[in-house]
């Protein structure tokens, strides 16, 4: 049993720098969450407020229900695993992850067991004696991984674990870390801020921005149904296309760009929640995957002025512009398209999302 | 063309100059020195390996180097302990930083000379506050500077407080080294002060140490200024370490051949010191 709650938790250097603002969450017993955001939004604050490494300014944390705040992080059973790995340089692999219990006087029996099992969990039986300075940056990783596992922790924290590796063995990782999360049943908060880690090992992402939480779902929900304009953005890659607007009602309700350009009609097919918005601003939000080819004029298809070409191979990404931005679209590596020619494409109707442009929040139905 | 040819030369004349004359000439001149004995006044008078043969039986000069090492031994431990802890206390986050780390530095600055009346006032047999805060709590007044078999170590103790401000720097840099995070990771593995100092601080600046312990060895075979005011090398030559001997053959005695023979060989011991410290350091270095 583990589970964390936070409640409006805040933390202030000085009076005036508030880079954690009254944030509650809870992670459940064996959940994997993730905290996500951009550099500087207060993900490694918090993670290190939970560890019990930064003090926490005002607000509850609680560890299976017990008040936490003012414990030392010896007395609060979580390993967490450092961005920089942390590993000490003067001791041997083995030492490095016995190190945690050697301390709390475990039987030597006891630890060179443990140590030996975590090792072959993670493929570190031949390097236990090697130094961290003779190792691969995975295998350091590695290292610091059966360092935290070996004690058995109540729960787990990662900052940022993956950043130093190259994308090959993130992806590796990813997926290790992941079964690690499943074979041991741990309570894990996991900080990143690529959001690919988020969507893919989160069971649930916690979405901050500047010190506050701008949504808490599950990664499938965050994707689908973004709550703002900035979760919208951040989670997807490549990102949110947006197109500000207005909602006009010329023979039916229909979404102009601001240029007037490109007309996409709502109406008779729905969309009633955006009747509040007649005639005001509002921008459209489309994900690149949900641009098609095809479509007539007068089904809201429009004609694409085709900048630039990115071909993945198992597809392509096509870049045009509206209002003169940057729109792109994901489309199969089979379309026949070239810089400088243009296509027929349309928006997916059903997935689209709009937003306020004051409040930024999504418009909801 | 010519001019561009001496101007390099010119350029470093001063510190040819400066070399020629208070490096290479005494060096030269000393070793002449050792196979001649000379007053000054009246001319030298060649004499072979002479000197050499009168170091090997000069009892006063092995007791003098005896003396010096029984300054090292307890002078170098104690400088980097001393110098450890105060390290490690002024790297804490301690109210008037800033100003502890200036204190202890100060008597590095001050004067040698200065700083040995000082402290001989402190050591006085009757007058010294040391021995008048003894006897205020009924202890017996002990003869800090004439008793023989303490004299040397209360000069080990003057010159530790004296130097140690350098090696608190030292560590002080060392120690700002070490990356927090090893200090984070201890504490989520529950740690104690001790724990983390013992298995983290002391590997990680092991380098340092090695420096310092090299410095202070150096340094401490110099010994000079300290018993050449406070005590004059006495009582009973316990005191006299091996430059002051070195010194007093020069210029107490005026016998400037012998002087430069012991001065070669007692070079040579340091050499030799130092050398070993080095594999030892290297091989730790692996
Ligand atoms: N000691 C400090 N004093 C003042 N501000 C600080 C201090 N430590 C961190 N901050 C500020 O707090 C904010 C959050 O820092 P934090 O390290 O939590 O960011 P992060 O979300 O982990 O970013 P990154 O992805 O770059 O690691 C930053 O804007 C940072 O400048
Ligand atoms: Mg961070």
């Amino acid at each position: 049993m583990a589970e964390i709650s936070l409640k409006n938790i805040e933390k202030r250097y000085g009076e005036k720098t508030r880079v954690v603002k009254d944030v509650s969450f809870d992670v459940h017993d064996k959940e994997f969450l993730v905290l996500v955001g951009p550099s500087g939004c207060g993900k490694s604050t918090t993670l290190r407020m939970i560890a019990g490494l930064e003090d926490i300014t005002s607000g509850e944390l609680y560890i299976d229900g017990k008040l936490v705040n003012d414990l030392p992080p010896k007395d609060r059973d979580i390993a967490m695993v450092f961005q920089n790995y942390a590993l000490y340089p003067h001791m041997t692999v083995h030492d490095n992850m016995a190190f945690g219990l050697k301390l709390r006087s475990t039987p030597k029996s006891e630890i060179n067991a443990r140590v030996r099992q975590a090792a072959k969990i993670l493929g570190l039986e031949d390097l236990l004696k090697r130094r961290p300075k003779a190792l691969s940056g995975g295998q350091r990783q590695r290292v610091a991984v059966g360092r935290a596992i070996v004690r058995k922790p109540k729960v787990f924290l990662f900052d940022e674990p993956l950043s130093n590796l190259d994308a090959k063995l993130r992806v590796q990782m990813r997926t290790e870390i992941s079964r690690l999360h499943n074979d041991l049943e741990a309570t894990i908060v996991y900080v990143t801020h690529d959001q690919t880690e988020a969507m893919t090992m989160g069971d649930r992402i916690v979405i901050l921005r500047d010190g506050n939480i701008e949504q808490i779902d599950t990664p499938l929900n965050v994707y689908n149904h973004p709550v703002n304009k900035f979760v919208a953005g951040f989670i997807g890659s490549p990102a949110m296309n947006f197109v500000e607007g207005k909602v006009v009602n010329q023979d039916g309700t229909y979404f102009v760009s601001s240029d007037g350009l490109f007309k996409l009609i709502l109406k008779p097919n729905g969309f009633p929640h955006l009747n509040q918005f007649l005639d005001r601003k509002i921008i459209l939000g489309v994900r690149p995957e949900d641009i098609h080819i095809g479509g007539e004029e007068s089904n809201s298809g429009f004609t694409a002025n085709i900048d630039v070409l990115e071909p993945m191979g198992n597809e392509i990404f096509v870049y045009f512009k509206m209002n003169d931005e940057q729109i792109v679209a994901r489309l199969p590596s089979a379309t026949d398209a070239e810089v400088g020619g243009s296509l027929n494409l349309i928006f997916d109707r059903g997935k689209l999302h709009f937003f306020d442009p004051e409040s930024e929040e999504v418009i909801r139905e | 063309m010519r001019r561009n040819k001496l101007l390099p030369y010119f350029l470093v004349s001063p510190y040819l100059i400066h070399f020629l004359v208070f490096v290479a000439f005494p060096v030269g001149f000393s070793l002449y020195l050792t196979f001649n004995t000379w007053n000054i006044i009246s001319p030298m008078e060649f004499v072979g390996f002479g000197n050499f043969i009168r170091v090997s039986q000069d009892g006063l000069f092995f007791k003098a180097i005896f003396n010096t090492i029984k300054f090292l031994v307890v002078h170098i431990p104690l400088q980097i302990i001393v110098a450890l802890f105060l390290a490690e206390t002024l790297n804490q986050k301690i109210k008037f930083r800033p100003f502890f780390r200036g204190a202890f530095f100060l008597p590095v600055v001050v004067s040698g000379v200065v700083v040995s009346m000082l402290w001989q006032q402190l050591y006085g047999f009757d007058t010294g506050i040391l021995n008048r805060l003894m006897s205020s709590v009924g202890l017996p007044k002990v003869g800090w500077l004439t008793n023989p078999d303490v004299a040397m170590y209360s000069i080990a103790i003057m010159a530790t407080w004296k130097n140690v401000g350098l090696y608190v720097i030292l560590f002080l840099v060392g120690l700002q080294t070490v990356p927090p995070q090893y200090y984070e990771a201890a504490d989520l593995e529950g740690a104690s002060h001790w724990q983390k100092f013992r298995h983290i601080t002391l590997p990680m600046i092991n380098p340092t140490i090695f420096m310092v312990l090299i410095l202070s060895t150096i340094g401490g075979f110099s010994l000079f200024i300290e018993p050449y005011i406070m005590t004059g090398g006495g009582p009973l030559n316990s005191t006299l370490s091996a430059v002051l001997y070195i010194y007093k053959q020069a210029f107490t005695n005026y016998h400037m051949g012998y002087s430069a023979t012991l001065g070669f060989f007692f070079a040579f011991i340091i050499l030799m010191v130092v050398f070993i410290q080095k594999r030892f350091v290297e091989r730790g270095d692996q």
